[in-house]
């Protein structure tokens, strides 16, 4: 059975956006068979969302959090807000190393401006951020005693992947980016060419005087470059890795657009095999999380703490806490038995909060549910399972508890649980 | 990769994968009560089909053959790269002092084992009690944590064997009762450390969460009632998409079930013991005993713990990791003594490797073989052999002396009773007089 517009359209904004929410589902499924390239085109076109100007300076953690969740769950940050997320994935940087709010919010910044801007000046941009030389331990760094961390993982994990340098490369790059440092107080990052090494070293078969620019442009010189970040993206939006073939137009693409991310997302998403990849791969804690949020009801900016973003934490995608350098895993750890609970509990105990769920005249309470929770594609055993707990709790109680049994039940049913 | 986790597959859920079960099969012990309270029935087919199930399973794979004792294995990962020689200091050997010079602790932060050894402050509280064996690594080491980490977690000394399972999982596979959830991975997520063929494996969420569940009774009551369907409705369930959204559906849907037959369990654990410090280790190792007391077949807990990446910084926040360490330990190991369990238990760490002996300024580079300690039923000493400090290869690291497999044997098979073929690996041997058995 060919997918319907409200599916397709769910889908496209699932995977190009925090979304989605019931109005966008209904705003673009209207269109018909032109449904899902017109959510394409308005999740491509969304525009960046700003970085909160108040936050500045303040060095509590709370606020910094609440203005990122506010971002996620603006409708408008579409695509946009989408790579921002990614990108903090691949340059993890974690605030419980850093210690400084300010740090995290200035790189952020930087996730915001080249989301969907160049890989290349991203990634430099990136080796310089105060941020991210303090977490991989590069700030201080010095040719006479090389920190390896930094050299290390912009080749392992930043973009090269594993078996495309040696150990004899990192020294190499460590060298080469010795002498930065960081002021705590000021956070300004400068160089110290005492520190430096001011010499030529050999690093991936190139022999010269290197500095940072000149590493990150080496790295982006290498054949394994281009593919590496392409398949990352690729994995991230479909779900599942590339074809040979496919990553090889990709990456030829991204490599001769001079890195530029935009035109390899678009590459990626205006293709059939987008349009079918739906449902494969298990919803991040926090796209789950700002979904769920879209269904308890309407978008409301302006009321503080309804919902309750430190709950991340329990749910192991607290923004600025990565697990490590490599960001958060994919797969089936979204779907473990602590994970569900984690959810549920969270669904439940949030309910309360709640617009009711109005099935309108003549329209059915499971629908109105399925609706809300922008489920379009679902099983007879969830369509049941709803139905019974609006069986359950029919008669005896109010609106409130009705929608609250109903809108848990969905937010914990298998479907919702997937992208 | 650490991005490609293997899911968790329980052998109820491969059993269904298989199209091998129906009903309530296989749910273990721990789970089945979840549905007891609403529907009797639900649970009695559990052990009726999964004796069936074990035959089935004996001809694709070997059922235990473990001899079964009562003994429980508590493995802590020092995540990141625990320094081994900060760890376990060979404060007496001259080249050693040389090497680490920028970062060497002053004497009042040291407790002197010997006129060789000491250890950093904090595991003071525990020195006595432990076992340490020294160098422990693999033969051609990678100093990538991620390639390490794969290794440890499926004792692959040199990334060939091609496991889909992990050392604790095949432990677990091997060990596994008719029912029970072997194996229990603690905090962050699951790790493929704990990844089974057959053997039932749980992890638990945030202890934190665990704690605040546990305390709310009527939450448990509202949430299994509004879901207690999805876990027992069985057909009906496909998306007609694909083959992976269905996997995906059914996967999502069990776990869902183990989670809520989790959160009943974890409502009778009550409150965690008042002597533990308020740290996370302790939490984890304060509700491992709570569980380990609950009696239902548990026998591998996995504990996943820190940042010991001390690339910088290495004095000041390596002191406060083993100052957490040596605490919390300390009151798991009286803990255990105090319920009678201190017989049954050994702990013990691992970590992808150590750090490299020459500082690096403040801090340490990746290294290769790093110190493991061991506590609970061990004769405590030191074991294995000192690394030699003036032999250093081209990356300025040592050779590791005790190899991962044998380390992984004493657990696996000197400990815990499993075969070492199936478990650590072909040719490990259990390191002599280590263990208190």
């Amino acid at each position: 059975m060919a997918p319907t517009p409200q599916a397709l359209t769910a889908h496209v904004l699932r995977r190009l956006s925090f979304g989605p929410t019931a109005e966008l589902v209904d705003r673009f499924a209207t269109q018909g068979p032109k449904a899902s390239s017109s959510a394409i085109d308005w999740a491509l076109a969304a525009s960046p969302l700003a970085l909160n100007p108040e936050q500045v300076g303040k060095e509590d953690w709370d606020p910094h959090l609440r203005g990122w969740v506010d971002n996620l769950r603006n409708p408008n940050g579409g695509l946009h807000e989408k790579m921002t997320w990614f990108w903090h994935g691949h340059f993890a940087t974690s605030s419980e190393k850093v210690g400084q709010q300010t740090m995290l919010h200035r790189q952020q910044g930087l996730f915001r401006e080249h989301a969907l801007g160049n890989f290349k000046t991203l990634f430099a941009s990136i080796m310089n951020d105060a941020a991210m030389l303090i977490y991989l331990d590069s700030a201080d760094s010095t040719v006479e005693a090389p920190n390896e961390n930094l050299a290390r993982e912009s080749m392992e994990l930043f973009s090269l992947g594993r078996g495309n340098y040696s150990e004899a490369d990192i020294k190499s790059s460590a060298l080469a980016l010795a002498g930065w440092q960081v002021d705590y107080e000021s956070t300004q990052v400068t160089y110290n060419a005492e520190n430096g090494l001011g010499g030529e070293v050999v690093f991936l078969g190139r022999r010269g005087k290197f500095d940072v620019n000149d590493i990150v442009n080496i790295l982006c010189e290498q054949p394994s470059c281009a593919p590496f970040i392409a398949a990352k993206i690729y994995r991230y939006l479909v779900g599942v890795a590339p074809s040979n073939e496919q990553l090889g137009l990709l990456a030829d693409g991204f490599r001769s657009s001079g890195y530029e991310i935009r035109p390899l997302v678009e590459a990626i998403v205006r293709n059939e095999e987008f349009l079918n990849a739906r449902l494969n791969r298990p919803r991040y804690a926090i796209e789950w999380f700002i979904a769920s949020a879209h269904a308890f009801g309407p978008f409301r900016p302006d009321e503080d703490g309804d919902i309750q973003p430190w709950t991340l934490e329990q749910l192991d995608q607290l923004p600025f806490k990565p697990p490590n350098v490599a960001g958060w895993p994919s797969g089936a750890k979204w779907l473990s038995a602590s994970q569900q609970l984690s959810r549920a509990s969270y669904a439940w105990s949030q309910s309360w909060k709640m617009t009711p769920i109005d099935a309108g005249s003549g329209t059915d309470l499971v629908a109105a549910t399925l609706k809300r929770c922008c489920i379009h594609e679902v099983s007879a055993a969830t369509k049941a399972t709803l139905h019974d707990a609006a069986l359950a709790s029919a008669g005896a109680a109010d609106a409130l508890s009705v929608s609250r049994r109903l809108i848990t039940t969905a937010l914990c049913s298998p479907e919702f649980q997937l992208a | 990769m650490i991005t490609d986790q293997v899911p968790q597959i329980s052998r109820r859920r491969l059993l269904q994968m298989l199209g091998l079960s129906t009903g309530a099969l296989g749910a273990s012990s721990l789970l089945a009560g979840c549905f007891s309270d609403s529907d009797p029935a639900a649970a009695a087919p559990a052990s009726k089909q999964a004796v069936g199930a074990k035959q089935t399973k004996s001809s694709g794979r070997a059922a235990p053959k473990a001899k079964a004792n009562d003994h429980i294995l508590v493995v802590i990962e020092l995540k990141g790269g625990n320094d081994g020689f900060a760890t376990l200091v060979p404060y007496g050997d001259g080249k050693f002092r040389k090497l680490r010079d920028r970062i060497w602790l002053a004497d009042d932060q040291m407790v002197k084992l010997d006129d060789k050894y000491a250890v950093p402050k904090g595991l003071g509280v525990v020195a006595e009690r432990l076992a340490f064996v020294e160098a422990v690594g693999v033969a051609k080491p990678d100093l990538s944590h991620f390639t390490m980490m794969q290794r440890w977690w499926q004792s692959d000394p040199d990334g060939t064997s091609n496991y889909s399972t992990g050392f604790l999982g095949r432990c677990c596979d091997e060990l596994r009762g008719d029912e029970a959830i072997t194996g229990v991975s603690m905090g962050y997520g699951s790790t493929q450390a704990l990844v089974t063929a057959s053997a039932s494996t749980v992890s638990l969420p945030q202890v934190d969460l665990v704690s605040q569940l546990a305390k709310d009774e009527p939450l448990e009551k509202r949430l299994r009632t509004s879901l207690q369907m999805y876990p027992t409705i069985e057909k009906g369930r496909s998306l007609g998409i694909g083959e992976e959204p269905d996997r995906l559906i059914e996967l999502a849907r069990a776990n869902m079930g183990d989670g809520l037959g989790l959160l009943k369990n974890i409502t009778k654990l009550g409150e965690r013991p008042k002597r533990y410090p308020d740290t996370e280790l302790s939490r984890s190792l304060a509700l491992t005993r709570q569980l380990i007391s609950l009696n239902v077949g548990m026998k591998v807990f996995h504990v996943p713990w820190g940042s010991f990446d001390t690339h910088d910084n290495q004095p000041g926040a390596h002191s406060e990791l083993m100052n957490e360490f040596g605490n919390a330990l300390a009151a798991f190991l009286d803990d255990l003594a105090d319920n009678g369990l201190a017989d049954r238990v050994l702990v013990a760490t691992t970590s992808e490797f150590g750090r490299r002996p020459e500082a690096n300024g403040q801090g340490t580079d990746h290294g290769t073989a790093s110190t493991m300690m061991l506590a609970g039923a061990v004769n405590p000493g030191r074991y294995g052999t000192s690394p030699d400090f003036g032999k250093r290869n081209e990356d300025g690291n040592v050779a590791a002396t005790t190899s991962m497999t044998d380390y992984y044997a004493t657990l696996g098979t000197g400990w815990l009773g499993a075969p070492v073929d199936e478990t650590a690996g072909k040719g490990s041997t259990v390191i002599d007089g280590l263990l208190r058995v």
